[in-house]
């Protein structure tokens, strides 16, 4: 049978009338029940695509439209019309086709995640120019500063330790600060400045073990892992908003969770690519890979007693280290909060012990 | 006509000036339809690298105004994904801008924060007119009328004046916002007015003040209870980072509160929005209850559970709550007439729902 009934709008009232729409090779007619027969051209008919249990709406090049919810009628009418459904209409059709297209969505989502942004922040990261990345780096600091104060270590000092850093590797900047709650720490803040804690110099031993945590800080700005991860999360920011347009505020929350569980694990194979970089140098420099290992294990010591201290002051509130970097933890880098995004300082230090074949 | 059986009850009511009949919405789809469309929207954005997300979107939209009965007629979306593209592509470098802005410098960052600020308002009225005149029901289109300079009262100085005042002013901003919108909607040539008060929107104001703080409370009293819970049982050695750790602990928490106060604030919000909207003479009536928070919920805790995948069930639940709690006190519905319609690019919406300002007609 070629026709179908349904409901038919003139475009100029919010009145329908019951009509049915007849269709033969040489013309499409719509004929009201109320008697009204409009033969329309076949060239100007629009069917929109098919969506399930949705009704379908044609129209004829104006602004005149007939609605149907006959699914079966439509089809017969696509058939002998050779309309196309379109690819989403066909694909939507099949159950088993929509499950693996889940299973697919769900093996391409972990595959961007994994593997897509961390190659493409790592390619862009590479192209940033030096001067933009000192400027970012300029930026950083002035943020962190908020929460910091001038470096109380004796200017001469503080020169020494750079000429010694810099006779090792050059960096445009290296700063000092009196980090005050977030006590011995270091940071990279770009492919040009390291800062350093004036906690942190007071409790190594030797300028030996300030000089592997340079070189541990050195590998993040070479390997360019500040702006990789302003990249990275860019990349998410625009994924998820592209995603989740539809989903709302809920949903946001919801896809957050692994953002900022992705985001720590990002940070943790940071930390293996400038722990091996730093044992690199300090081979290169002739220096044992365990002067690594042991200002990370005084850092745990140190760190754990802090919080034991805060602990038993003000009885509660976590003991976590803040990332020096605060907010700006994803963009800054410190080889102290092992407690978070770090691997854990035992398999950092069995790493730095099993490359002491190569120092001799 | 479409689906008549279900066209909602029809009672004649006398009491007042006029005749009227109720007219009651209906939402009509069905969760494992909207999956279907749902994940292979997914698919294809995903294997299209976005671009298919402006399609994606009309499905979606044609899908939920399509299940969507009035008087025995659905809503339509007529809206070309061309045009949401465009906006789309539009609105993602303006994000873009915004987030490398603030590392080059700080005084950039705020620049570019002012300059999206100065042009939300405008964003705001694309959005509404975009939306709504892509929208219709019994082939007549719907519209908004309000102006581009009109809408920076409303929607810029309000809002900054209620977050000057703490926030006491915010109720204010909400109310001048509900009669720039209501009150330039139009369905055909007939416009919309709006008779919520300033009154009834300081009402949400300090209810929702009130219940989040009271959740709140609810919440860490929750989680301390789970907290000791826990330590008794595991106190093991965990293996994840403690970050990922104390992120996982406050979640559910911090998801609870977040999800029952935006609920509560959305009924109110609604049943006082939609009880005072008049078309010609026809007037809307919603009666949202608590049910709509407990539903809010579940919906959330299912979502969660199922790792997003109960998210196209979710959304038809909503739906059909909203739909089913809403009516119209209709004295005549079959002699609006159309207005000329005009084209209006889709830029506006695609800023609004980047940055999340919540539109919604």
């Amino acid at each position: 049978m070629n026709e179908v009934r349904g409901t038919w709008f003139d475009g100029d009232r919010s009145k329908g009338s019951s009509a049915r729409l007849h269709w033969s090779a040489s013309a499409v007619t719509v004929i009201a029940d109320e008697g009204l027969s409009l033969s329309v051209d076949r060239e100007e008919l629009q069917v929109s695509s098919p969506l399930p249990g949705t009704p379908t709406r044609i129209t004829f090049g104006g602004k005149e439209s007939f609605v149907t919810g006959d699914g079966a009628g439509v089809e017969r009418l696509r058939e002998s019309l050779a309309l196309n459904p379109g690819l989403a209409g066909r694909v939507e059709r099949h159950m088993p086709v929509v499950l693996a297209a889940a299973a697919l969505v769900v093996a391409m989502l972990a595959g961007l995640a994994f593997r897509g942004v961390p190659a493409l922040a790592a390619r862009l990261a590479v192209t940033v120019p030096e001067e933009i990345s000192a400027q970012v780096s300029g930026v950083l600091m002035s943020q962190l500063d908020v929460f910091l104060e001038p470096s109380s270590i004796a200017p001469e000092r503080r020169e020494e330790l750079e000429r010694y850093f810099l006779s090792h590797g050059e960096v445009a900047t290296i700063e000092f600060r009196e980090a005050g709650i977030f006590g011995a720490n270091a940071v990279t803040l770009g492919a040009t400045m390291i800062a350093f804690s004036d906690e942190l110099v007071e409790l190594a031993e030797s300028d030996e073990e300030l000089l592997a945590v340079y070189f541990h800080e050195l590998g993040h700005a070479r390997l360019r892992h500040v702006e990789q991860n302003v990249f990275r999360a860019s990349a998410w920011l625009v994924m998820l908003a592209v995603l989740t347009g539809d989903i709302g505020a809920v949903g946001e929350l919801l896809v957050g969770l692994p953002l900022s569980v992705g985001l720590a694990a990002n940070s943790r194979e940071f930390e293996r690519e400038a722990d091996a970089f730093a044992v690199d140098r300090l081979i290169e420099a002739g220096l044992s890979p365990m002067h690594l290992a042991t200002i990370l294990q005084k850092l745990e010591a140190y760190h754990l007693r802090r919080r034991d201290q805060e602990n038993s002051t003000d009885d509660g509130d976590s003991g976590q280290t803040p990332d020096a970097g605060g907010e700006e933890g994803s963009t800054s880098y410190s080889p102290l909060d092992y407690l978070s995004s770090h691997p854990p300082t035992e398999e950092r230090v069995a790493y730095a012990r099993s490359r002491m074949n190569e120092f001799e | 006509m479409i689906d008549s059986e279900n066209s909602g009850s029809s009672t004649i009511d006398t009491s007042g000036e006029q005749q009227f009949t109720t007219e009651q919405f209906a939402f009509h789809g069905s969760g494992s339809d909207y999956f279907r469309i749902w994940i292979v929207n997914m698919l294809f954005t995903i294997l299209t690298l976005g671009i298919y997300s402006a399609w994606a979107k009309v499905r979606t939209k044609r899908y939920f105004y399509g299940n969507t009965e009035l008087a025995g007629d659905r809503f339509e979306y007529l809206a070309s994904p061309i045009a949401i593209l465009k906006g789309r592509l539009i609105a993602v470098a303006a994000l873009l801008a915004y987030t490398f802005a603030g590392y080059i410098s700080i005084a950039a960052g705020w620049i570019t924060f002012a300059l999206l600020l100065a042009l939300i308002p405008l964003a705001v009225v694309q959005s509404l007119r975009f939306n709504s005149s892509n929208s219709a029901w019994r082939g007549v289109r719907f519209g908004f009328d309000g102006g581009h300079r009109q809408a920076y009262p409303p929607h810029l100085f309000w809002p900054l004046f209620g977050v000057a005042t703490l926030g006491f002013g915010l109720p204010f901003a909400w109310y001048k916002i509900n009669r720039f919108q209501y009150d330039h909607y139009r369905f055909g040539t007939t416009r919309s007015t709006s008779s919520a008060t300033v009154r009834g929107f300081y009402g949400i104001g300090i209810s929702v003040f009130a219940a989040t703080i009271v959740i709140f409370m609810l919440a860490i009293v929750l989680m301390f209870s789970i907290g000791i819970l826990t330590a008794m049982i595991g106190g093991g050695e965990s293996q994840l980072p403690a970050e990922v750790e104390a992120t996982l602990a406050v979640f559910p928490g911090f998801l609870f509160v977040y999800a029952s106060v935006a609920a509560i604030y959305q009924a109110m919000f609604y049943n006082l929005v939609f009880n005072n909207i008049e078309f010609g003479g026809n007037r809307l009536r919603n009666s949202i209850s608590i049910e709509y928070v407990l539903l809010i919920l579940s919906n959330t805790f299912l979502i969660v559970v199922t790792l997003g995948f109960f998210y196209p069930w979710a959304a038809v639940r909503r739906a059909r709550y909203l739909m089913a709690n809403i009516r119209l006190e209709a004295r005549q519905l079959d002699s609006f007439a159309a207005g000329e319609f005009d084209h209006i690019s889709a830029q506006g919406e695609e800023i609004g729902e980047a940055f999340d300002l919540g539109l919604g007609f």
